[in-house]
């Protein structure tokens, strides 16, 4: 079966300057990569990899200066207007601090039910319905609704942000680091969260992480990126047995453990 | 996997250089009193690493900071604290022998300064000489020409050691460093513990390593304490608390690890939250989260009980060891 989604010779560059002197940062250089449907496929780097531009060129949020990225056959580099608005609802983001992902001035039902507003024709009543019943299958309680950002604690407010991304039933998801900014303990509650939907709903997960432990416990498969490039792709039990990249051995040798 | 830095000869033998008996911290809210920290007693030796550990919201950086005075006027603090056998008054009297590094390296340097001038500030000496050494010191190759940089030229590494530079300028008998490898990427965070390890042997410091990752715990600190919603919950040699684990909230902790041996496996997380000190608790804290909790956990307040040597939980499930 062909792969859900599949990137070719992605490059992303930015305008930077140092020392007073203009020059282009790329980001991504020439990366090729392919999550297949119903994976997850975890991308583990150090700050500075280019992990974080990756899934922003996917979700459309950074401009690739050249390559392709092909998501269930269709290219989305380039892709417009309506044709662009029916792609984009099938693939979600989460990122990393749930509170710069909400709004701070509305309350938790009206953010998850916002891409029901724009993306379908459900009414009122069919939206409110909709919104409570991912309150109920995310384990939060229905007080959660009307309540602010700044009220929820940090896994109640990722729970939300996972809500709003999953109300459109999305068929992948990418996440940077959802849950770096969490407690352990609560860090535990939504990686179970995560394998639980992944199952019922067969999503395909993209997963950003500078933690391999987390990597491991979750991913089929795992990249490692560096300087913009991927150095190595292996399953993962494969690549914690047997790393073939240098600085694979280094990440896996400096990671620490209980 | 790296070489793990533990004096194992025996972490209970030397000496208090930091006493804390009963602290307690609470902010006067206009909504009425939080209790941050509520009877903390511990104390850290000369020449070792206390590793302090739990949740966010159990009060572990407002602990240390309330020693080191940094709290807002709207914090009233109690308790006794001894510095090197002498009492010291509890609105900042460590400052003088103490310093912070803190978590975020790039918000604790100055933008404005090159690295030299703040170094400067914190030495009170302009002498180049010692303003290198400081920087040789925490590890930084080519001392001379980083002097006359500034902060946004280092890397998150580099600056977390200028943090440490600057601590170590003032000449310090203790440092409290506060989440300090958290911002760090994992090849540079054992760096960074590395060399807080090596301080600690080379000037017999006594360190104290505020981190909610146990994972970092084990691999520097001497000893442990866990807090739980303001109290100690457990104290002891890192490889007995984390090996054999007393407390109900330290095990659930470090159940809900990822670990290699059970991946993909459903993970146990804590259920509930770390109560937020607005309300008067009766019993055990955190006994409304425990899975083993019965009905005496949830009206008397357990009392630290000896495990082993140095080694104690307050938890009532605990059989004392005398």
């Amino acid at each position: 079966m062909n792969p859900l989604l599949s990137i070719q010779d992605l490059r992303v560059e930015y305008r930077g300057h140092h020392r007073g002197r203009r020059r282009l940062v790329k980001a991504i250089k020439d990366l090729q990569l392919e999550v297949r449907r119903a994976e997850t496929l975890s991308v583990v780097g150090e700050s500075g990899s280019g992990k974080s531009t990756l899934a922003e060129a996917v979700v459309g949020l950074a401009r690739p200066a050249a390559g392709s990225i092909r998501f269930d056959g269709r290219e989305l580099v380039g892709l417009k207007g309506r044709r662009r608005r029916e792609t984009r609802r099938r693939i979600q983001m989460v990122a990393q601090n749930p509170l710069l992902s909400l709004s701070p001035r509305r309350p938790i039902a009206a953010q998850i039910g916002e891409p029901l507003r724009v993306h379908t024709g459900l009414s009122r009543t069919e939206r409110k319905d909709r919104v409570d019943e991912m309150l109920t299958a995310l384990g939060l309680s229905p007080a959660v609704r009307d309540r602010y950002p700044h009220e929820l604690s940090g896994g109640q407010a990722q729970r939300a942000v996972l809500a709003r991304a999953l109300v459109l039933e999305p068929s992948m998801i990418i996440f940077d680091e959802p849950t770096s900014a969490l407690d352990v303990s609560v860090q535990a509650g939504v990686l179970n969260l995560l394998q639980r939907l992944k199952a019922e709903h067969a999503l395909t997960y993209l997963f950003i992480t500078h933690d391999l432990a987390v990597a491991r416990h979750l991913a089929d498969r795992i990249a490692v990126m560096r300087a913009g490039e991927i150095i190595e792709q292996q399953p993962a039990e494969a690549l914690f047995a047997d790393p073939r990249h240098p600085y694979t051995r280094v990440l896996l040798e400096s990671s620490l453990t209980v | 996997m790296a070489a793990r830095h533990i004096d194992e000869s025996d972490p209970v033998a030397g000496t208090a250089l930091l006493e804390v008996e009963g602290l307690r911290v609470t902010f006067n809210a206009p909504t009425g009193p939080v209790r941050a920290v509520r009877g903390v007693s511990l104390h850290v030796k000369r020449g070792e690493i206390l590793g302090v550990a739990g949740e966010s919201g159990c009060g572990k950086s407002v602990l240390f900071r309330a020693l080191l005075g940094l709290l807002p006027a709207t914090a009233s603090v109690e308790g006794a604290v001894r510095f090197d056998g002498e009492p010291v008054s509890m609105d900042g009297g460590l400052q003088s022998a103490a310093a912070l590094v803190y978590q975020n390296p790039g918000a604790a340097l100055n933008p404005v300064f090159t690295v030299g001038q703040q170094l400067q500030f914190a030495a009170g000496t302009r002498d180049r000489g010692v303003l290198r050494d400081l920087l040789a010191q925490a590890g930084l190759s080519e001392p001379e020409q980083l002097l006359d940089a500034y902060p946004h030229e280092f890397s998150g590494g580099m600056s977390q050691r200028a943090v440490i530079a600057l601590a170590l300028a003032q000449k310090p008998r203790l440092l409290i460093a506060d989440e300090p490898t958290t911002a760090l990427d994992v090849t540079t965070q054992s760096q960074v513990l590395d060399l807080i390890a090596e301080l600690r042997d080379r000037h017999r410091l006594a360190v104290v390593l505020i981190s909610h990752d146990l994972a970092v715990i084990r691999r520097v600190c001497n000893r442990v304490v866990v807090l739980y919603a303001g109290q100690v919950a457990e104290t002891g040699a890192t490889a007995q608390v984390l090996t054999a684990p007393g407390h109900p909230y330290t095990q659930a902790l470090l159940s809900s690890v990822p670990r290699p041996e059970a991946v993909g496996a459903e993970l146990d997380s804590i259920p509930g939250l770390v109560p937020d000190g607005r309300h008067e608790i009766s019993g055990c804290a955190f006994a409304p989260r425990c899975l083993h909790s019965r009905e005496v956990c949830h009206s008397d307040q357990p009392a630290l009980r000896p495990l082993g040597a140095g080694h104690e939980a307050a938890c009532v499930l605990v059989e004392p060891q005398t």
